[in-house]
């Protein structure tokens, strides 16, 4: 009977413990990570959007499809909305900055998984392809020329940038 | 659907796990010294993979997540792995000896390879629906056979060849990953092209 | 003089990655630059030293026929535990590293120390042992991300070198330079190392996880020795 009990409480006992730890260590980094993550979305918010003094988080319903987030700026330099779409490897995630014009003031690849070397000419920040939307609006974004080799993945980011300047002009109009 | 196809084909040869995600490189260098070990040690990569996906996606979603414990995947991931082994070969062995007899041995080799507990993390991380999952996992564990068998063919070409005494064993075969790896990269642009 | 020796012995002599070939896929996967393959490997040396120490002081207490299933439940736990506090202190390396953070659990070189050394020694042993193997195998990929970054990116640790930033071998960085590198640094070990390689093939033999993994490997090698 010992024999047969003993494995049992002893790994028992060892995943409790394990998971006591890992409890006690998720509480005290939890809000770390938090604060880290703030940080960095405000700083990309910032970078896409450099007029903005202060941005307040808008909660409009009926959103397009895509899109995650929506801030406006306080100063009414424009609006950041954070959007994703399909894209060949997986999710794209970008943030673009609106002006009050309608156009777009920058845009910045947040995360994605495209292939290295193939989608990220266009999803990588580094590529130059972003800075092509600078000053566009929809009509113009979508008529940025896509990526030979990377179609897929520049076709989901120039998506990506309708549906932020659709979302944009949404709230234009509810004027929350 | 074109989702799903583009899910499959990618995973087979674009992020194909073994040539350019470097998952599975124990069993991909140490049992494809053979054309028959290969094979059957990648039949058993399939199956656990998708049987492992099948179990941790819902665990993930249904259990994890609403109760706020997303920091316990990878301990829970492994445990339900390593269980899941355990149970499928006592099953084969009992229901399905013929089964059991040529898949048998490679299974306790899979707890350990990273290939089943990366599919099982990526697919999760990657937002897919419980179908788009099960789909990225045959692909991988296809993707994973497909490099399996072309490998053992380079590998037997290379036996009989003269090589330097440095590069003897382990260096060539590397050499030879990395020219099939190379090889692997000219399917880049093709699938991204094909849908589009 | 011993236990001194269970340090330095993973640094070269029986480096995990050069000379035991362990811990292939973090290898080659995280050393695309410097910085992720020190992240990577000091990640790797921590998670390497607390179960080395865990599982050597609770060796006596850990049932044989459930070792695996514990040690595989303590490393999950530390890997976990390291994955968080990079998530909370250096997001960064987080991001780069991705996946491959939390597949320290399954990297052989730490089940491999735990059943080979930890599991039979005392706790100061196995506690060095961790560190001088874990430092073997920053080193390594060190090393390998020296290569593939100077070469591939024209940079080291992100700072440009003049002429090859213009010069870039790009390949070196993707998965084929990968393999190319490690294939390459390896025949160094056996052209310049003191001693000669023991092992001719690569193959589970070598691996200290044979045991627990299974007989295929065996098999192999047996029909191989017959063919010969």
């Amino acid at each position: 009977m010992k024999e047969l009990l003993k494995p049992i409480i002893v790994l028992a006992s060892i995943c409790l413990v394990v998971t006591a730890m890992l409890a006690y260590v998720n509480q005290i980094t939890q809000s770390v990570i938090i604060k880290a993550e703030e940080q960095a979305a405000a700083a990309a918010r910032s970078e896409v959007l450099p007029d903005a003094e202060k941005f307040e988080k808008l909660d409009i319903s009926g959103m397009p499809e895509g899109v995650n987030e929506i801030y406006k700026a306080s100063n009414d330099a424009g609006y950041v909305v954070q959007v994703h779409t399909k894209g060949y490897g997986g999710d794209i995630k970008i943030i673009c900055g609106v002006g009050p014009d309608g156009r777009v003031k920058g845009v910045k690849t947040l995360s994605h998984s495209e292939t290295t070397g193939v989608g990220t000419k266009a999803v990588d920040n580094n590529s130059g392809y972003r800075d092509k939307f600078v000053g566009k609006d929809k009509q113009g974004a979508l008529a940025v020329d896509t990526i030979t080799g990377a179609t897929i993945s520049s076709t989901a980011y120039k998506k990506a940038v309708a549906i932020a300047l659709d979302a944009c002009k949404m709230a234009g109009e509810v004027k929350a | 659907m074109t989702n799903l196809i583009i899910i499959l084909l990618s995973a087979v040869f674009i992020n194909n796990y073994v040539l350019s995600k470097f998952l599975g490189i124990c069993p991909f260098l140490g049992v494809s010294k053979k054309l028959g070990s290969a094979v059957g040690m990648s039949l058993a990569v399939i199956f656990v993979m998708l049987i492992a996906t099948a179990v941790t996606w819902p665990i993930q979603k249904y259990l994890l997540d609403p109760k706020d414990l997303g920091y316990l995947q990878t301990i829970v991931f492994i445990l339900v792995i390593a269980a899941l082994v355990q149970l499928v070969e006592i099953v084969l062995k009992r229901y399905v000896p013929s089964l059991h007899k040529s898949l048998g041995v490679y299974l306790p080799l899979i707890t350990t390879n990273c290939a089943v507990l990366g599919v099982t993390i990526l697919n999760i991380s990657e937002n897919y629906t419980f179908l788009e999952a099960m789909v990225n996992s045959l692909g991988s564990g296809l993707g994973f056979m497909l490099a399996m068998v072309m490998f053992s063919g380079v590998r037997s070409t290379i036996e009989g060849s003269d090589i330097p005494e440095s590069f003897r064993g382990l260096p060539i075969t590397l050499i030879a990953a990395a020219i099939t790896s190379l090889s692997f990269m000219g399917f880049g642009g093709v699938i991204e092209n094909l849908f589009s | 003089m011993r236990t001194l020796n269970n340090f330095t012995k993973g640094i070269i002599r029986e480096n995990p990655v050069l000379v035991l070939v362990l811990g292939t896929c973090p290898t080659l996967a995280t050393s695309t630059s410097v910085i992720n393959a020190l992240g990577m490997g000091v990640a790797a040396t921590v998670v390497l030293l607390f179960s080395n120490i865990l599982i050597s002081a609770l060796r006596k207490v850990i049932p044989d026929k459930v070792r695996i299933p514990c040690y595989i439940v303590l490393i999950a736990g530390l890997v976990t535990a390291v994955q968080m506090l990079v998530k909370a202190y250096a997001p960064a390396l987080n991001d780069s590293l991705g996946i491959y953070l939390p597949l320290i659990v399954v990297n052989c070189i730490i089940l491999g120390r735990a059943e080979m050394f930890a599991s039979k020694n005392k706790v100061l042993a196995s506690a060095l042992d961790g560190l001088g193997m874990g430092i073997g195998f920053t080193l390594a990929l060190f090393l390998m991300a020296s290569v593939r970054e100077i070469f591939g990116n024209g940079t080291f640790c992100g700072m440009e070198i003049p002429f090859l930033v213009d010069n870039k071998i790009s390949i070196m960085t993707m998965a084929p330079g990968g393999f190319l590198v490690f294939g390459l640094l390896i025949a160094c070990v056996n052209k310049f190392g003191r001693h000669k390689p023991k092992k001719t093939d690569f193959g589970c033999e070598g691996c200290p996880q044979a045991d627990v993994c299974g007989k295929v490997c065996a098999n192999d090698t047996k029909e191989a020795v017959k063919d010969d």
